[in-house]
């Protein structure tokens, strides 16, 4: 099973790269091949790749649609302590700038533009200090680990 | 009873846009404001940290124009290490080029699809649920994929001179820290089609294209739409050419005349002043000569093309002919043909893409240069959305003590107020009901400009635009967010 995990955030805005800090992590763990990333899946491997986006764009429609599931991670501003795992569904939405683009928008796309979106869901990961800076609040850093047990028991139950 | 109309932010502030209008019991238009927060924040946050580490620093403004800033930030600082403007070697000066024309294919691929041909395809008063990037692959599936493939090119350039496609590396002080392989060279220039030069090129001269055709059969609406005179500013090459990455700074007025007359940018504070004013955290720019209340200036594309003289590529400059002819010569003044001004700017630089990779110096060794080190270095780009200003200033030990950046959407500020404004006073005065598509008119005007909204950071909970309608009481009439 295709696993892409896409980590959205900019790392310039403190906890705005909780999204970032996970894919680091999860890089991090793939190299040392730690359960759950390693295991397999009936008789198939479980392959996970984990990408950084400081926003999500058109092109990623087509990144998605090869996998055969999405984690998107990004913090929030409003979600609940620590963080929330929720699947999602496409759906179109009104662009007022270039600069962002949804989570839903971009699995419409590729359900329209490629003729598959793949099963997907949010990571939504908590966060308060957006100021400029490049470390992780306290607060958000714990999230962050409380972010990866809940990624990791949703490996796992996987089947 | 008198009324309040506001788009604003669900949450915090930063990086976001907010529109107030307000009308008087008649319905008439009292006051129009669009407000952004300014990125003050950045210039603060590199004070105290190493010159060579701003191209790096800056372009974390932004995740759509981020190599703008590289660039920006690496030419004020070829200057702190005593290059003239012209002192880069032509490798350095030709990568950093390679990268800044694909940034600009890349963006405005970007801004065609996903923000402009939705209005124009479907129109300000069509289903919200039909009016977006899905609605266009519906309806013209072969622009949404030619779009994708389109960004992706210029993306790729990106990778293969800055290192990487978001915040690369590529330009350092004084040059480059690597030149185009061959293989990295054939790929863009001789990839299997559709991915290589000429069929972006061919694709770029299409979309010019289908604008021009959308144009024939809607003139009132893309010539009409917050039309207003105005001057220009921009780079232009030394003999008046188009050119991106280096130049002197021109300015025209709406009847043309040159009110800034190709003057080094290492002057710019000589010429251009920032207007504080009490109800904006964003500053209003103005050339001195003409003063606060006449010296604003649009900046982007169609600036761009009212103060060059001509462009230096052959399917480009034949369209800019026939954009000149449109106005028989004179600025063109309406908002919308900005959209066909960026057309021509996509063939424009996939031309000059597909130049600068037949030029063997992209192959050459002599990577930096650098002579006697200033104090103070200003760089300049045409960015996407116009002209970007980097300055810095430093102290003895190369910790930088100073930093002025004037982003295209503050030079652009004016210019979206005013388009708000006109959309203020022409559709929503005198209503009685305000529709979403008469709130979508005012987004419409604010598009052309693609003001840098969201980019800084964009957390979930955070929506670009929400559209809020109070009355006098300061009651919730309606609410809708984008």
């Amino acid at each position: 099973m295709k696993v892409l995990v896409v980590g959205v955030g900019n790392p310039g805005r403190r906890d705005d790269g909780l999204g970032g800090a996970l894919v680091d992590r999860i890089n991090v763990e793939k190299k040392g091949g730690q359960a759950p990333i390693s295991r397999e899946i009936g008789a198939c491997p479980l392959s996970i790749k984990a990408e950084w986006k400081c926003q999500l764009n058109i092109e990623d429609a087509q990144a998605v649609q090869d996998a055969d599931l999405v984690v998107f991670a990004d913090a929030t501003t409003e979600g609940e302590e620590p963080a929330t795992l929720e699947e999602i569904a496409p759906a179109a939405q009104i662009a007022v700038t270039t600069h962002a683009m949804a989570p839903a928008s971009v699995l419409a796309l590729a359900e329209e533009l490629y003729g598959r979106a793949p099963k997907a869901y949010l990571l939504a990961i908590r966060g308060y200090d957006f100021d400029i800076g490049e470390t992780l609040s306290p607060q958000a850093a714990a999230n962050l680990e409380s972010a990866l047990s809940l990624f990791s028991e949703f490996l796992l139950s996987l089947k | 009873m008198a009324r309040k109309i506001t788009i604003e932010p669900v949450t915090r502030v930063e990086g976001h846009g907010k529109v107030t209008i307000h009308l008087d019991d008649a319905h008439r238009v009292t006051q129009s404001r669009f407000h952004i927060v300014e990125f003050r924040g950045f210039e603060r946050f590199v004070q105290g940290r190493p010159y060579w580490e701003a191209p790096v620093l800056v372009e974390r403004l932004c995740g759509i124009c981020p190599v703008s800033h590289h660039l920006a930030a690496a030419k004020a600082a070829d200057v702190i290490v005593g290059l003239g403007l012209e002192g880069l070697s032509p490798t350095a000066e030709k990568m950093r080029r390679l990268m800044h024309y694909g940034q600009m294919f890349q963006s405005h691929a970007l801004h065609f699809f996903h923000l402009c041909s939705p209005d124009l395809l479907f129109g300000a008063d069509a289903d919200p649920a039909i009016r977006n990037v899905i609605g266009v692959i519906l309806r013209h599936r072969d622009l949404a994929v030619r779009a994708v493939l389109l960004r992706k090119f210029g993306q790729e350039v990106i990778l293969a001179t800055a290192g990487k496609k978001i915040h690369g590396t590529g330009a350092i002080p004084g040059g480059i820290n690597k030149n185009l392989g061959p293989e990295e060279r054939d790929a863009l220039l001789r990839g299997p089609a559709p991915f290589n030069a000429e069929t972006m090129i061919q694709w770029a001269a299409e979309a010019v294209e289908f604008f021009k055709d959308f144009h024939k059969k809607n003139r009132a609406l893309v010539d009409g739409f917050a039309a207003f005179p105005s001057n220009h500013l921009s780079l232009v090459r030394k003999d008046g050419a188009l050119d991106f990455y280096h130049g002197v700074l021109r300015a025209v007025d709406a009847e043309g005349r040159k009110v800034l007359d190709d003057v080094d940018y290492q002057t710019y504070l000589d010429h251009i002043g920032e207007e504080v004013r009490s109800w904006s955290y964003m500053k209003f720019p103005y050339l001195r000569r003409l003063g606060k209340a006449d010296g604003w200036y649009r900046v982007g594309p169609l600036a761009r093309l009212n103060t060059c003289d001509f462009i230096p590529t052959p399917l480009a400059q034949k369209e800019f002919e026939i954009f000149k002819d449109f106005t028989k010569g004179r600025p063109n003044n309406m908002s919308l043909h900005t959209h066909w001004a960026r057309l021509i700017e996509l063939l424009h630089s996939g031309e000059v893409i597909r130049d600068l990779l037949l030029d063997p110096d992209l192959q050459g060794t002599e990577l930096v240069r650098k002579r006697k080190k200033r104090r103070e270095g200003i760089g300049l780009v045409e960015a996407p959305r116009g002209t970007l200003f980097h300055h810095y200033q430093i102290d003895g030990h190369d910790q930088i003590t100073m930093a002025n950046l004037i982003v295209s959407t503050t030079n652009n500020n004016e210019p979206m107020n005013r388009a708000v404004d006109w959309v203020a006073r022409n559709v929503l005065e005198g209503q009685t009901e305000i529709t979403e598509g008469m709130l979508n008119r005012v987004e419409i005007a604010i598009r052309a400009y693609d003001p840098c909204l969201s980019c800084a950071t964009h957390a979930l909970g955070q929506m670009p635009l929400a559209v809020e309608l109070y009355d006098a009481g300061g009651a919730l009439l309606d609410r809708r967010s984008r």
